[in-house]
Parts: C-alpha cells; structure tokens; sequence
C-alpha cells in the first residue's frame, strides 16, 4: 500500500507563479508550479455573488501578477468574474446533508484496502484501511449519500468488496478522528466513480 | 491579443463548468425512460395519476427550494413570536442553523415519521399517485409511506385527534389543477428539514396541476396563525416528469437499526462523542 499521496489545504502563495497561468483555481496555480497533477480536479469554490464580487475575490487571491501580464486589474476582475459566472451554472456541491463536522477546505487523496462497504440508509458508508505518512495503519469510515442517489452515480451494493485496492479521495471530518465524506472513488479497474450529488443551483 | 486570452479561457471552461449539469440532465432521461425529447401529449382532464419524478429538485437539504434556510432575509417565513421561539427550540443538521450530526433534535433522524407538508419539502423523491372513485392515494419513495386524500366532498374534521400526515381533501379547482388542504398533523413533525415550526392549527394547501402529458407542477402554501403572521409558500411549482408505469421505485426506509449503525461509525465519532 502506498502512504497517503497528498493532504491538499487552501494556503497562501509562497511566491508568485514563475510563468502565466491560466487564471485558475489557485490549488491549480500551484499544481502547475510544482509539476503535479494529482488532485486538481473538482476544487471548485462555492459559488457566491457575481459583479462586484470578482474584484474582491481576485484581491484575495493574489491574482495581479495574472492582470498585470495580461492587461491591468481590470483584466484580473473580468476574469474572475467570468469564471464564477461559468461556475454559477452547476456545482456539485457537499450541500445534501449536514455538514458541520467536516472539513470542507481539506482533501485526502489515499490508496486504500476495502474492509467493508455498507449499502443502507441514511447514507452508504466505505470502511478501508490506509497508511499514514509513518506508515501505521489507519482505519478510515467515509460516507456518501443514500442508496437512491449513490444509484444514479453509479454506484450498487456490489461496487465494492472486502480486500479491493481502490484510491479514496474524501474530506475528514474537523476533529482529526479517522471519519470522512467520499468525494471519489477510484477502482482497481481505473474507473472513477463521484459520490457527489448535483443539486440544482438554488439549492446549493 | 487579450481577446485572444478571453476567448480561449471561455472556450475551455465552458465545457468543464457545463459537464456536471449535462450529465445531471442526461441521467434523468436514461432513469425515466418515457421521458423524450418529443413535444409531449397534451393534459388529460381530471388526472394526476401515475409515477413522477421530481430529480434531484425534490432533495431540498437546505430547506425548501423557494424558501431554504440559507439566512438571507428574503427566505425567512413571516414568524411570530411564538414561532421565531419554537424554530429556535428545533436544532437541525442542515442550513445555517445547522448542529453536529449527534446534537440534532430534528424527529426523523430517530425515525419519526415526516408527515405533511415536510414529505414534500424534504428527500421528495419518485411519488406514485393512483385515483380511485372517492379517494386519491399518494405513495411516496421517502419512507415508502403513502397518504389518502379524500375526494368524496366530506369536510375536513373539525377538532380531529393528531396524525402524523394529518388529515387531506381535494377538489379539482378545474380540468388540470387538483387542490389538497390538510389539516389536523401532529405538532411533533416539522413543516421542513431546517426545522420550521408549526403548530395544531396548521393549515396546509397543495395544488397538483398537470402540465400536460408528462409533466406535473406542485405548490405548497403553508397557512398557520400561531406561528405565521401570514401564508408563505416554501415549494412553488415544483416539476416532476412522468415516468412508465412498470418503473421500479426504491425504498428508502430510515430504519432504527441502520441509523444507530450509522450513529455508530460516523455520526457520533464526527461530532466528538464516544460511539459506544
């Protein structure tokens, strides 16, 4: 088993992009920076008020040198303002069930071994064995939704046995105990499988 | 040059951004089957009957679709005194209210049933409606319960012992729009899942209008003096599509055994408590 990949956190730049970037997440600037890949996908924020708020939002992510190299400040707001536009068109978004105990900034990306997966109400649940970064194994338990949604993703009874090598990706809960909410699901077979479920946008 | 830029960022976001939303929409086709992208058939007079599905519209986590509790100003019922202290009294695990999984006193998560109006504000999902001569049921996916509402022209009791979904009678108000008013629902149920209150005097009107062949609308108006200085409407035309009639519906069944399991392993552990 592989040690955990990555714990991906939201954190200010240490420096500013070496070259231009695409004006995109900032978890991605940083991907493009340091050669990685892995975990770029699906860190979309949550979407909040367009117009004035892209300025604002740009402001705080240090996107100047991006407005600078293409046009001024104006460009960077446009840009900004743009991309949350596209985005308040669909967002899955962990907004189906409480989420007050979660991490929701956090994401861990692990190789794990399937102990049990738990097809049920209120919500399904995977439990699987990782190592962490000293090599201890962890136990972990991570849900998804129910039943009737983890269907339309995909998902069945059967998905999963005990000893299946799969790649978990999920957010832990806040109070560091081994608990979370699956985002994904990598199988053996290298098919990918989302746990998240797509509200319509008044309800995110 | 910068149009360039501009387009270029446009021309490769756009589909990523649209991605979720196209395979949201072409997965609720595929599950309806009879859904098609053919013009449908016109009403027919005097029927709501069949098996509809509202899609994801109908899980309403946040609250109810037009009135969720996300504490913007707007979507905040007319409370009452007395209603403002008993929503404060109601710790949901969901909105901006929202508590930690083992904290919640919301009813269903102990297995209680949901009763009227929350069966159609929370987890709606795939309903079957069947008409028969002096009744129209309502058989609904959440809890695999159903409900009867009663088209005889009898008139809704007057001081009626609580029921959990309470008491219904309808009347097609004309050719495509049935009305159900309910009344007599257990104070114990809540009105929605952020925990909106009401009391015994809790009025609830539904209106069921067929669209036409493959498409219902439903709207929900929430009536309740003691609670409410006025009527507020947390489900405002709601769409559900036809689907055929051999379409399996699942159960979702909150079973006290399953819950404590889920307790167990993630609920109280998440919230900080011991499991045991």
């Amino acid at each position: 088993m592989a040690v955990l990949e990555r714990i991906e956190r939201l954190r200010p730049l240490k420096r500013e992009p070496r070259e231009p970037c695409w004006g995109l997440l900032r978890s991605q600037i940083r991907c493009v920076e340091d050669g990685r890949s892995v975990g770029c996908a699906g860190r979309l924020p949550q979407l909040k008020i367009l117009g004035g708020i892209g300025p604002a939002i740009g402001r705080r992510l240090k996107w100047a040198p991006l407005g600078r190299r293409f046009g001024g400040i104006a460009v960077r707001n446009k840009l900004v303002t743009i991309f949350l536009g596209l985005l308040a068109i669909s967002v899955p978004v962990f907004a189906h069930h409480g989420g007050a105990a979660y991490d929701t900034d956090k994401r861990i990306t692990a190789k794990a071994t399937v102990t049990e997966w738990i097809w049920s109400n209120p919500h399904c649940f995977l439990k699987f064995d990782a190592k962490d970064e000293k090599g201890n194994v962890v136990h972990w338990a991570a849900e998804a939704s129910n039943p009737s949604d983890m269907v339309k993703l995909g998902w069945s009874n059967q998905t999963f046995k005990a000893g299946d090598e799969v790649t978990v990706t999920f957010m832990p809960v806040k109070n560091g105990v081994p608990v979370g909410r699956i985002q994904q699901v990598v199988l053996a077979n290298g098919q990918t499988l989302s746990a998240r479920v797509v509200l319509p946008p008044s309800q995110n | 040059m910068l149009r360039f830029f501009f387009a270029c960022t446009i021309a490769l976001a756009t589909p990523l951004m649209l991605a979720p939303l196209v395979r949201a929409q072409a997965a609720a086709p595929q599950q309806a089957g009879a859904a098609s992208e053919k013009k449908a058939a016109p009403a027919p007079r005097h029927d709501i009957s069949g098996i509809w599905d509202p899609g994801n519209g109908g899980i309403q986590p946040m609250g109810p679709r037009n009135m969720p509790e996300d504490g913007k100003p707007e979507h905040q019922p007319p409370y009452t005194p007395l209603g403002l202290e008993t929503l404060n009294s109601h710790k949901p695990s969901n909105g901006v209210r929202s508590v930690l999984p083992a904290d919640t006193n919301d009813p269903v998560v102990t297995c209680d049933p949901q009763g009227i109006p929350r069966e159609d504000l929370y987890e709606l999902r795939t309903t079957q409606i069947i008409q028969a001569p002096l009744k129209v049921v309502v058989m609904y996916e959440f809890g695999k319960v159903w409900r009867v509402i009663w088209t005889d022209g009898r008139e809704l009791p007057k001081d009626p012992e609580p029921r959990w979904y309470g008491y219904s009678v309808g009347k097609w108000e004309d050719d495509y729009t049935f009305v159900v008013t309910t009344a007599g629902v257990d104070e114990r149920t809540w009105v929605d899942r952020a925990g909106r209150p009401h009391s015994d005097d809790l009025r609830v009107e539904e209106k069921f209008r067929r669209v036409d062949h493959d498409t219902l609308e439903l709207t929900v108006t929430i009536i309740d003096p003691k609670m409410y200085t006025k009527p507020w409407v947390p489900l405002d035309k709601l769409r559900f599509k036809l689907e055929p009639p051999n379409f399996d519906v699942r159960e979702m069944i909150c079973s006290p055994t399953e819950f404590a399991e889920y307790n167990k392993i993630i609920g109280k552990p998440a919230s900080g408590q011991d499991a045991k």
